[in-house]
């Protein structure tokens, strides 16, 4: 048997999967990223080991990696493929709904739909400016509120009069919020009403335009919480799905990926316990300027990102 | 006498043509570099915040220019003011105030100034008449100098459409580029946006504005670039398998035909991309990557 590993690493939490041959997962974790992708990658990686037995980790065929730290990890781990999060949630989502049409995903820092047709990506559009509307709003309006993310849910089902937020901006959200909290509105009126703003937002900025068909499956940390979807359901009037991995799929996805672009060569799944040292510099190398990430294997170059020719591996 | 020419905004498209009327008047042209980094920089310094990139890369340039008249290697700098190309079809509201505006930033240097606008009849024939005039130049040679200008002009924009087409390549992927010219054909921002778009075939759509080709998609527009990017959109739309639009933030007259485009290239994979100074290329290096893989319609699973 062949086997895969994908590892997703995200601005709030990095996930990993081992998969085998038939898109099974075998093993999973899930840690915090604590803005250190690196350690981050390191204590996942460590952990895969741990639960793994030998089968696997002497068959591994392919590595891939995603999230936003892709290429700095991918470099490090010598991924066999470096994917794109949105490609990479597609797959995962496809190969566990083969008949997906959309995808909505809100995160901890951004939010995204993807229009899938015939089991390719026909369409997405991604948060640009701000953050308005992501997971990061729903975390800091609940602290505001004194109450802990978890507790939205319960909340969301005791309201019975949902107060109205405006959505389209978090400092505006909360002026909104406090007003409507001032003039006597129960906290529970209040947390439904940003469950609903969050909707209400992502339907303003996404899916304008778009045609939403069924099936709609819904991802990203925002998907557990039961208020959100709960008002994504009586917004949009259709069933959506979230899958008990949800959180796991951009990994799945990208272990998928590794998997049909592998060449049939064996690979190691090991992070060395030695020290990475990122530089970040300002090449003048040329006129580009380019902002360029060096990383460094104990004081030995290991690669470069960001770069846009190879003038500043020699001017460093 | 030399002068310096920005290549940036709406003179960039029109270089070849002052250029050919000033040498063929013996006066040198400098043109300002490609930009880079440190030209939107500069540009960022002088500026106010609700410019658009466009303009900041133009101030930019300005300011190379400026640092070149101050060592006294240039004797002015031109900046023509664009009010209308066409009758009834007006330059985004830049093109009239840049000259203004240089002359209020930079107070102590010589800028020269010459209008067009054709619902006086001040087509770019005529304004060139007016530029020799401004520098003194003998009645026949700003004739023939501004004759042959057009003549070069012409030439220019019909070689740059004939390699467009000739671009077109049918074994691979074509990839509608569009937007206005200045933000496009711009090195800093192609490099920014494109340089993660791999194995396909790119097109930059520049047309100009006298064709009418536009009217496909709605019978009134506006402004004079945005006639241009729909030019470029109905020229190209049979041949293209998708298609990037690049507007620079904040852009009023790409702001208003976004959507219309959009509607336009419904069934081809469609992606607009946002810059300003501010972008990293963090977040259009994920957009394109998947922009990417959308274009090449690979199945995984």
């Amino acid at each position: 048997m062949k086997y895969y590993v994908g590892i997703d690493i995200g601005s709030i939490s990095t996930k990993g999967v081992v998969i085998d041959e038939n898109n099974k997962i075998i093993a999973s974790d899930y840690i915090w990223t604590n803005a250190s992708p690196i350690d981050a990658s390191k204590r996942l990686v460590n952990s895969l080991i741990k639960k793994s037995k030998e089968e696997w980790l002497n068959n591994i065929y392919g590595i891939g990696t995603t999230g936003s730290a892709r290429k700095l990890i991918g470099k490090i781990i010598g991924a066999t493929s470096i994917k794109n999060e949105i490609t990479a949630h597609a797959v995962g989502t496809i190969s566990k709904y083969p008949d997906v049409s959309t995808i909505i995903e809100i995160g901890g820092q951004d939010s995204k739909i993807i229009i899938i047709k015939n089991g390719v990506v026909i369409d997405y559009a991604m948060n640009t400016l701000c953050a308005a509307g992501t997971g990061a709003f729903l975390s800091s309006q609940a602290k505001r509120l004194g109450i802990e993310v978890k507790e939205i849910q319960d909340y969301y089902k005791r309201a019975n009069n949902p107060a109205k937020i405006a959505a389209r901006c978090t400092v505006f959200a909360e002026s909104d919020m406090i007003h409507k909290a001032q003039i006597g509105y129960k906290k529970e009126d209040l947390i439904a009403g940003l469950c609903n703003a969050i909707v209400e937002n992502y339907t303003n900025n996404f899916i304008r335009g778009r045609r939403i068909e069924d099936k709609i499956v819904f991802q990203g940390g925002v998907s557990r919480n039961s208020g959100v979807v709960e008002s994504f359901k009586s917004k949009l009037n259709k069933e959506i799905y979230v899958d008990k991995d949800s959180h796991l799929l951009g990994a799945l996805g990208v272990a998928i990926i590794s998997k049909s672009e592998s060449k049939g060569d064996k690979v190691k799944l090991n992070i060395k316990d030695i020290e990475y040292k990122i530089r970040e510099k300002e090449c003048a190398g040329c006129s580009n300027n380019c902002q360029v990430v060096y990383i460094y294997e104990e004081e030995k170059l290991l690669d470069t990102i960001g770069n846009r020719c190879e003038n500043c591996k020699t001017n460093i | 006498m030399k002068i310096g020419i920005p290549n940036a905004l709406f003179i960039r498209d029109k270089i070849p043509m002052y250029s050919k009327f000033l040498n063929y008047n013996n006066i040198d042209t400098v043109i300002s570099s490609d930009t880079t980094l440190k030209t939107i920089e500069d540009g960022v310094e002088i500026a106010t915040s609700e410019e658009c990139i466009a303009s900041k890369i133009f101030l930019g340039h300005v300011q190379e220019l400026v640092n070149l008249y101050k060592n006294n290697y240039l004797d002015a700098i031109l900046v023509p003011r664009v009010y209308k190309e066409k009758n009834n079809i007006e330059a985004c509201v830049k093109a009239m105030a840049l000259y203004d505006i240089l002359t209020n930033i930079f107070k102590d240097v010589k800028f020269i100034d010459v209008n067009v606008d054709y619902s006086k009849n001040i087509t770019y024939f005529k304004s060139l008449i007016n530029l020799g005039i401004t520098l003194e130049i003998n009645h026949k040679n700003r004739f023939f100098g501004a004759f042959y200008a057009l003549q070069e002009q012409k030439k220019f924009e019909k070689n740059r459409y004939m390699k467009q087409f000739e671009n077109i390549n049918f074994k691979r992927k074509n990839v509608l580029v569009i937007g206005n010219e200045y933000i496009v054909n711009d090195k800093y921002i192609k490099k920014l946006v494109l340089s993660s778009l791999n194995n396909v075939n790119i097109i930059f759509a520049c047309i100009n504005n006298k064709v009418n080709r536009y009217k496909n998609i709605s019978e009134q527009v506006y402004f004079s670039n945005s006639i241009n990017v729909m030019n470029g959109v109905e020229e190209y739309i049979d041949f293209i398998d998708a298609c990037i639009f690049i507007t620079g933030f904040p852009c009023a007259t790409d702001s208003l035909i976004n959507e219309m485009i959009k509607e336009r290239i419904r069934n081809i994979p469609y992606i607009e991309i946002m810059v300003d100074e501010n972008t990293s290329s963090i977040g259009i290096v994920t957009r394109m990557e998947s922009f990417s893989d959308i274009i090449e319609g690979r199945i995984y699973i």
